[in-house]
């Protein structure tokens, strides 16, 4: 090897260094370019023109706002440990100046938090570490939390605040109420909500009703009813036959009982017509429409009647009407106080007028498959009836839906998008579509249709999207109340149940927001009063389509109410209250003062005045000074959402009007 | 400046996708009732669940166009539930108690009286009542009610509703 000529050796270097020294020369332009452009890229990012546009456009501006330095920005969010960089081009969002900026200069709207305090991430999701507008916002297919869209954004405030009542956060709150009364929770675990709302038990529905009406139903709940509750399955005719088979064989009541037959006394009277108008005029009288629907009147809180009578079996209608609870555990429907001839009289009105008459039902015979039961008793696991409906012997079916518990946070790729693949990969979308198409993602899925409108849609998904795996900060979760269920023992307790008091009124922050709330109600009424209510009872609110019902409730019954509202549910505070009630020049004031601050705009008194408040009339016979007093200090205290406004008066004026409200009597009219 | 065209294409690209729902289709629903498409029963017999292009087909997305800012939504459901039983759900003055009152209340969309109040003068009414700005006592003062956060986001819904564009979201 080293035996070659020098010569040789010469010309070789010279070419092979030749070489080098090519490469490197390009190689060292290469570089200096790319040393180059690293920064001019940087120069002409797409934030540093947002900013430079951003300074120019506040020079124009009347006020003085300070130009931004040029530069990215970034905050550390220590309590959600978090990067935003989206002040870097949102840069006005904490300068009220600039609330008519446009976008992205603009203010955040005034909000519960400081956006800056809680950091964008936590309510809007998307890319916080990114540099471009595109990446920050956009559903990116390698980021598991695109930028939430603003009409879902109240997903947001439920991953902090549980409950079904988020009071700023309406949309959210629908969304959750939704999910008890659609009772989402018979088949998907979500959290610790439980099955939320009533639904009739099944057993004893071969007593209900006929087969040809159940098959109906099953085929096409909502075109029977439109309102129902009920999803569609998109049940085959055959499997419609075997679980309609399958269901008219449950003949026993929920606790294994039987119906007591109709006396003969009354059935031989139920298709007299004399007998039917009687039922009629004690269904009107009853106010049964302040909870359902005839004919397109009534309330919306059971089921409608319309077409009851084509549906129900008279016996059974006449059990239920005498015990609602001992053939439907738990329903909210209140027992009336009728004999068994007014009873008897409601179910002939109701089976013989209210029928579906252009319903012609098909009554040639069926003779069911022979191994009807077994199927049917596996369709109504398959579908898993039994998550909303009670029937007893029937264990319940472990085939039900995914776990909706995180599915607000659930990772993206874990969405099957099945045949839908091309649509855009949010979990809003997804949701969004379930809701609306539950089969549109593939062939063999079971769960149904519900009949939700746009609004509902977007609520539920909220709610959705709100189902949080619990990464929040434990301090930033807000605490509900610890709230004990008020449910006394005793004859109160027993009227609270047999007449379902709760669905409507609320009693130390157990019940239905309808009506009234009446824990103080024995400091707000007087007992005289509401003995004589309970007889007859009448709306304060002339406008309201759910009215107190008349549940023909007997005289012992009325007494202990009244003894329990005057010892139990009282307020001691509302009770000490020291006005002149007989100063007649303190009436006078008052009077003066219910005029001045046109009171009569929303109350009415003799006839005269609007109709948002209650009535006044008897005032006086009806209410204590000390409410009276205490209201009208501050009404929102009470009933934090009431129309009433906050009024600003003195201890003289509350006094001076307690006394004129109160010398509103019956006796003085 | 690229960005911007391509930011203003895929914001109309976006609207575009939602319009097959409007707002106003949303909003004026009350949360309960069925939508008027709910099929007949005779459409209803042997029923199938939607095929994937039929899905694909319809127009689908869970976008919703709001056309109301944020504090312009929440100023909505304060005049809902406090200001419509005699201002009318719309604005017009038509609530149910605006009956009993005379005068009757204003009409809240008529944009030649509206549009020339201030800002001020609309909150000042809502604070003080019709006694405060010399009008009718009818009206009560709402000043220990709201606070000015409130008060603010009724003005702003009460401006949407004469025409005024400003609080439309950006």
């Amino acid at each position: 090897m080293l035996m070659h000529s020098p010569g040789d050796n010469m010309g070789k270097e010279n070419a092979s260094s030749m070489t080098i020294w090519i490469v490197f020369a390009v190689m060292s332009v290469l570089f200096l370019i790319v040393l180059g452009v690293a920064p001019t890229k940087d120069y002409f990012s797409q934030w540093r023109a947002i900013q430079k546009k951003y300074n120019s456009y506040v020079k124009n501006l009347p006020e003085k706002i300070d130009p931004v330095h040029v530069g990215l920005k970034q905050r550390w969010n220590e309590a959600f440990d978090q990067i935003n960089r989206c002040t870097t081009c949102h840069i006005g969002i904490n300068n009220p100046a600039l609330n008519k900026a446009p976008q992205p200069y603009t203010t955040h709207p005034e909000m519960y938090h400081d956006p800056l305090e809680y950091g964008c991430f936590t309510c809007h999701k998307g890319q916080g570490l990114a540099t471009n507008a595109a990446e920050a916002h956009g559903e990116s297919e390698h980021w598991d939390k695109p930028l939430l869209p603003p009409e879902y954004l109240e997903a947001s405030c439920g991953k902090c605040h549980p409950g079904d009542k988020v009071p700023e956060a309406p949309v959210l709150s629908e969304g959750r109420q939704l999910l008890s009364q659609l009772d989402c929770a018979g088949c998907h675990l979500l959290g610790d909500r439980k099955k939320g709302s009533f639904v009739p038990a099944l057993d004893g529905i071969g007593e209900k009703t006929s087969r040809a009406w159940l098959a109906r139903w099953l085929q096409a709940p909502e075109a029977v009813r439109s309102a129902t509750r009920m999803p569609d399955f998109y049940l085959s005719d055959q499997e419609v036959n075997l679980l309609t088979d399958f269901l008219m064989d449950q003949k026993k009541l929920p606790a294994g009982e039987d119906l007591h037959p109709i006396p003969d006394s009354l059935a031989t009277r139920m298709g007299d017509q004399d007998f039917m108008a009687e039922g009629k005029v004690l269904f009107r009288q009853a106010r049964c429409i302040s909870c359902h629907t005839v004919e397109g009147r009534g309330g919306t809180l059971a089921p409608e009647l319309g077409t009851i009578g084509s549906k129900v079996d008279s016996k059974w209608l006449y059990n239920f009407i005498a015990e609602p609870k001992r053939l439907q555990p738990g329903i909210p429907m209140p027992r009336y106080g009728f004999t068994a001839v007014e009873r008897a009289a409601v179910t002939a009105y109701l089976s013989s007028e209210l029928r579906d008459w252009s319903w012609n039902p098909d009554t040639t015979g069926h003779s069911p498959a022979p191994d009807y039961y077994d199927k049917g008793m596996e369709l109504f696991r398959s579908y898993n009836c039994g998550g909303c409906h009670e029937l007893s012997g029937i264990e319940g079916s472990s085939e039900t839906g995914p776990d909706l518990t995180a599915v607000g946070d659930k990772p993206l790729f874990q969405f099957d998008f099945g045949r839908l693949d091309t649509l855009p990969r949010t979990r809003a979308n997804f949701l969004y579509l379930k809701l609306k198409n539950p089969r549109s993602f593939r062939e063999n899925l079971r769960m149904p249709r519900f009949t939700l409108s746009e609004t509902e849609l977007q609520a539920l998904t909220t709610a959705l999207l709100a189902q949080s795996d619990g990464s929040i900060p434990d301090k930033y979760v807000a605490k509900g109340k610890p709230s004990g269920r008020y449910d006394p023992n005793g004859p109160f307790g027993k009227i609270l149940k047999k007449y379902s008091c709760l669905t409507c009124h609320t009693i130390n922050g157990t019940g239905g927001t309808l009506a009234p709330d009446l824990s103080r109600a024995g400091s707000i009424l007087q007992p005289d009063w509401v003995q004589s209510y309970f007889r007859v009872p009448y709306s304060l609110r002339p406008v309201l389509t759910e009215r107190m019902p008349n549940l023909f409730l007997p005289d012992q019954d009325n007494e202990v109410i009244r003894q329990y509202f005057d010892l139990v549910l009282r307020d001691d505070a509302i009770d000490s209250v020291n006005v002149d009630l007989r100063d007649t020049s303190l009436v006078a004031r008052g009077k003066e003062l219910y005029r001045e601050n046109s009171c009569s705009a929303c109350h009415q008194i003799n006839g005269k005045g609007g109709y948002v408040g209650a009535q006044l009339d008897e005032a006086g016979d009806r209410l204590t000074p000390g409410w009276v007093y205490h209201w009208l200090q501050n009404p929102q205290r009470y009933v934090p959402a009431t129309p009433e406004p906050a009024h600003d008066l003195g201890r003289q004026q509350l006094e001076a009007l307690t006394a004129y409200i109160m010398s509103l009597k019956r006796d003085q009219q | 400046m690229k960005a911007r065209i391509w930011l203003t294409v895929s914001i109309f690209a976006l609207q575009m996708i939602a319009c097959g729902k409007n707002e106003s289709h949303r909003t004026d629903e009350m949360p309960g009732t069925v939508p008027s498409d709910t099929p007949r029963v005779e459409e209803t017999r042997n029923r199938q669940p939607p095929t994937a292009e039929q899905v694909a087909s319809s127009p689908l997305s869970a976008r919703v166009q709001y056309t109301l800012s944020y504090p312009a939504r929440q100023g909505k459901n304060l005049f809902l539930r406090y200001c419509a039983v005699c201002h009318g759900t719309t604005g017009k003055g038509d609530g149910f108690n605006a009956w009993n009152l005379q005068p009757h209340p204003r009409d809240l969309t008529d944009p030649k009286y509206m549009n020339v109040l201030s800002k001020a003068r609309i909150s000042e009414t809502i604070r003080e009542g019709g006694i405060g700005v010399r009008k009718s006592p009818d009206m009560p003062a709402w000043g220990n009610t709201f606070t000015d956060r409130q008060v603010d986001e009724i003005v702003r819904y009460i401006r949407t509703l004469s025409g005024d564009s400003a609080n439309t979201p950006q």
